[in-house]
């Protein structure tokens, strides 16, 4: 089980809570193993569902990376219209690639797991994403630019 | 620009949101803006995807059905996977990552595999040897052989007052209540047949106790050690009496004073006198038991003991030092199997330089 977690995460501290939160997942399920030839199924089952779970909640602390008192001003209510349409806006200016790889990095998936996942290199995806922020920030500017009343 | 272009590269691409991060933005307010702005986007890209995808534990059974395991699957998981697997057909027409996650479950679906066989390869065939045999001679005394060939021997004696005897080497014996005791030559456990949980001891034992309410007292000439349910090793001598503990809490008494051994730690009882002051034991001195016992022991130290007990050399990478190995092992698994048990708890592989003289225990890039 260890052996599994170092293979998909590298040496890391978390293997150890990996492998310990897989186990109290079979030890859960115990009841209902009737049979030991379930047992791999049952290891490998919570095993599987450990790990998702932790790319998922990789990065989480995100969050805290603007403080509370200092909040940058697009930290704005959320269901301002114009605010929103930004972020509608900026979603539809990316290509599928750079979608694709938001959407891997959103699901907690390192930038060398991702290049691995896509058949890319690291350096590869990081200048994707670099181009999707610039794209981004043109688009917004054009918008924006419409958006200021000529004198 | 330069400059930006850096700042740029570390928020975008950090793993961590480290103080460097955090002053790039403090120190450009425009930049921080359009990061915060990017940071939603992004998120929000995570959240519709997260949205119209079925559940992580879905997409383990869809992955699992797909590499053709639906033999791992209950009943209630296979009648859902049709309306699964159409959620994610659906969603993979808008989401461009699906195939890639789908994909990585299944690569994470044969590392699994390749790391149970890895471990089953190293102790399944011996397993099989090892199964318990009972013998109705013995009645309450299940015996567990190590290896049937071994020249190891106990032997029973019931007295008719009820007073059991063993005396024996090497093999494990089970008692009464699960717990088990292995008896150094010479040695002689003797307990009544109705309290096997009270037992006397001369000699040296190394004892497996089950948790129970009722304690586990062993009785020397010189103290009496009680627990609830731990391991720990007793030496009885003419002279003295040493208790080690591996597992556990136990207090050990003697001469009306007692002290309590913590996981590790050791005592000495000399005759007529109280149990000196616990300290830290050596791993080496359980290892006349036939026992390798380690608790959060560096893998450079696990490496040192079985180079010691089994004379040979075992080289350990460097990228492997910090990291530490619970586990109990017997010397009568041999070397090979236990150097695969435990490369395997550290995700690394054992290469045999010189078999026999010489192994390698080699970090695997993940």
């Amino acid at each position: 089980m260890r052996g599994f977690f170092i293979n998909r995460v590298g040496l890391r501290a978390e293997v150890d809570d990996l492998t310990q939160n897989s186990l109290i997942r079979v030890h859960r399920g115990l009841e209902d193993l009737k049979d030991n030839s379930r047992l791999k199924a049952f290891a490998m089952k919570g095993a599987l569902y450990e790990l998702q779970d932790y790319y998922r909640g990789r990065y989480r602390p995100k969050e805290t990376l603007f403080d509370a008192q200092d909040p940058p001003d697009q930290q704005v209510d959320p269901t301002n219209s114009a605010h929103r349409m930004d972020v509608e806006t900026a979603l539809s200016s990316l290509t599928p690639k750079a979608r694709e790889i938001i959407e891997l990095r959103e699901s907690g998936f390192r930038y060398e797991e991702i290049a691995s996942m896509i058949d890319s290199t690291e350096a590869a995806v990081k200048m994707q994403v670099k181009r999707a922020f610039e794209r981004m920030r043109d688009a917004l500017a054009m918008i924006l630019m419409l958006l200021i009343p000529v004198s | 620009m330069g400059l930006m272009d850096d700042s740029l590269d570390l928020i975008l691409h950090t793993d961590a949101w480290t103080d460097d991060v955090r002053a790039a933005l403090d120190a450009d307010p425009v930049l921080a803006s359009r990061v915060a702005l990017w940071l939603q986007v992004s998120e929000a890209a995570g959240r519709e995807l997260q949205h119209d995808l079925p559940s992580t534990e879905e997409l383990v059974r869809v992955a699992l059905a797909r590499s053709g395991r639906t033999d791992l699957l209950n009943t209630t998981e296979r009648e859902s996977l049709t309306d699964v697997e159409r959620r994610l057909e659906a969603a993979s027409e808008t989401h461009p990552a699906v195939s890639a996650i789908m994909n990585r479950l299944s690569d994470d679906i044969r590392a699994f595999d390749d790391a149970w066989k890895s471990v089953n390869a190293a102790t399944a065939p011996k397993r099989t040897d090892r199964a318990p045999r009972r013998s109705s001679v013995l009645r309450r005394v299940a015996w567990t052989t190590a290896a049937a060939a071994a020249l190891v021997f106990a032997i029973l004696v019931r007295a008719p007052d009820g007073m059991q005897r063993i005396t024996g080497a090497g093999i494990p014996i089970t008692l009464a209540d699960g717990s088990t005791v292995r008896l150094e030559s010479g040695a002689e456990l003797s307990f009544q047949e109705d309290s096997p949980r009270t037992v006397t001891l001369s000699g040296r034992a190394f004892f497996d106790v089950v948790p129970s309410d009722i304690p586990f007292t062993v009785a020397t000439d010189d103290a009496v050690t009680a627990v609830l349910g731990t391991s720990f090793g007793v030496l009885d001598t003419p002279t003295a009496t040493d208790v080690t503990v591996v597992t556990g809490r136990v207090s050990v008494s003697a001469a009306g004073l007692s002290v309590i051994l913590e996981p590790g730690s050791a005592t000495h009882v000399a005759s007529g006198t109280a149990p000196s002051e616990p300290e830290a034991a050596n791993p080496s001195d359980l290892a006349w038991s036939g026992l390798f016992i380690f608790r959060d022991t560096p893998i450079d130290s696990v490496a040192a003991i079985l180079s010691d007990a089994f004379s040979v050399e075992i080289q350990v990478d460097s990228v492997l030092s910090p990291q530490v190995l619970t586990g109990t092992f017997d010397r009568d698994q041999g070397l090979e199997e236990i150097l695969a048990v435990v490369a395997s708890a550290l995700g690394a592989s054992v290469e045999p330089v010189e078999t026999g003289h010489r192994y390698r225990i080699a970090a695997i890039k993940p």
